[in-house]
């Protein structure tokens, strides 16, 4: 499941992990082929390595380990620990609007394994998932030395940042011979130096509806993007329709009014996370709460929306 | 009585005939200081030295040319007038195959689309559906 392989002066690769379909494209630079090979397999294996640390589909994880006894301190692998610390700094940079406790409500939802979403009408009719009150502020405790965390009262899920980690940390693996490379993983980017030709990487906004065309083309140099969207992951409890992005202050689906949100920021996890806390705001707040980051946005009415900053990026798109 | 009577209608007459022999006399003077002075009014106008230097030559020549222009005008307004003739009976003519009622009977013209914007460029990656959850 994990190939690499010489196209011209650029190395290909692929890695499927995390459910989904890792890609990078590195460009030659000073290093001989196949140096550039190994090393794009050593960038591959990290999104293997962050999803066997930080999954919540296996009870036997070091995440999932630690959430069966949430009080308790756990001493963790390297990654885990850093991405439980990650989890917390984004907890505060978005003022709680990112929540990885809303595990509990996911599993209300009755997201509590993969399912089968790209089927499509997804029925879950054993569950409610009914409303509740917002959580207390999350205090996790975490001793570098001895790589040791203390959850707190409730278990926490990494999917809203661990994509955006595995992809930052890859990135890095590579920057250090192969400035000009892409690393993509089920839509959240690094775009690192020049594209080939010695542009900047194209990334296409994909369409929430289900169309075929891109609803923008953004060009980025050193930079990231990623979407929150509901496109694929949604599912009905008890004949309501849901979806996997979840309100801390309700358990509820949040991002009333949206379909996507995608923000370009200079690191891939802080994207994520804030594509997350944006579609979170819904409709009606994502323009106050979006501030002066590059964040479009595409409504239930199909209307797309960018900041000023985002204008700045998009060369092909809403006129 | 009679004499002084028939004395004052010679004279009137006399009179009469005096002014009969003045008035021509009198235009031709009054036309002739007007045409000096509308020459001498032209003539710096449109830089015409020959008309300024010979007032009666180029009254006579300014003359042929208002007789010409005048001549062409009407040329032109005859042909204009046998030209929108021409185009009333063309227009009034029935195209070939077609009639007020096989016109109405033709289907509506279909909505006019929406302009085709240019196709996006091609692209490295894409960004959307997330489907990754650790």
């Amino acid at each position: 499941m994990l190939s690499t392989e010489i196209r011209g002066t650029e190395v290909v690769g692929h890695v499927r992990a995390m459910a989904t379909d890792v890609t990078m494209q590195v460009c030659r630079g000073d290093e001989a082929l196949d140096a550039l090979e190994d090393l794009v397999a050593v960038a591959l294996r990290v999104f293997r390595t962050v999803e066997q640390a930080c999954t919540r589909f296996d009870p036997q994880s070091p995440l999932m380990r630690a959430n069966a006894r949430p009080t308790e301190a756990h001493r963790l692998p390297h990654v885990c620990f850093e991405a439980l610390r990650e989890a917390a700094r984004a907890y505060r940079l978005t003022d709680g609007r990112f929540d990885p406790r809303v595990l509990g409500d996911l599993l209300e939802l009755g997201y509590d394994r993969s399912l089968p979403f790209a089927d499509g009408d997804l029925h879950l009719d054993d569950r409610s998932a009914p409303r509740r009150p917002p959580l207390p502020e999350w205090t996790p405790q975490f001793r570098a030395e001895t790589k040791e965390v203390v959850l707190g009262p409730l278990p926490v899920d990494l999917g809203g940042i661990g994509k955006g980690l595995a992809v930052r940390w890859a990135s890095e693996v590579l920057r250090l011979r192969a400035p000009d490379h892409l690393v993509e993983g089920g839509g959240d980017c690094y775009c690192s130096g020049r594209a080939p030709g010695g542009g900047p990487w194209l990334v296409a906004v994909e369409d929430p509806f289900g169309g075929q065309s891109p609803r923008a083309v953004l060009e980025l140099r050193d930079q990231a993007c990623a979407t929150s969207s509901i496109r694929l992951r949604n599912w009905c409890v008890g004949g309501r329709p849901v979806h996997h992005l979840v309100d801390p202050d309700s358990g509820q689906p949040g991002g009333a009014g949206l379909r996507a949100v995608t923000v370009v920021a200079p690191d891939p996890a802080t994207a994520e996370v804030w594509a997350k806390a944006l579609f979170l705001a819904g409709a009606a707040d994502i323009q106050a709460a979006a501030g002066d980051q590059a964040a479009l946005w595409i409504d239930d009415t199909d209307t797309v929306t960018v900041t000023a900053a985002m204008a700045r990026l998009v060369c092909w798109g809403p006129q | 009585m009679t004499d002084l009577r028939c004395e004052a209608l010679e004279r009137a007459k006399r009179r009469r005939a005096r002014r009969r022999r003045a008035t021509p006399f009198a235009v031709s003077a009054a036309v002739a200081i007007g045409g000096v002075g509308a020459l001498a009014w032209v003539a710096p106008r449109t830089g015409a030295a020959d008309v300024a230097a010979s007032p009666a030559s180029a009254s006579s020549k300014l003359a042929a040319q208002l007789s010409a222009a005048a001549t062409t005008l009407h040329r032109l307004e005859s042909t204009l007038a046998a030209q929108q003739g021409q185009i009333a009976a063309i227009a009034s003519e029935p195209i070939p195959g077609t009639s007020s009622s096989a016109m109405a009977a033709l289907p509506p013209l279909p909505a006019i689309p929406a302009p085709i914007s240019v196709a996006p460029p091609a692209v490295h990656a894409t960004t959307g559906a997330s489907s990754a959850v650790p």
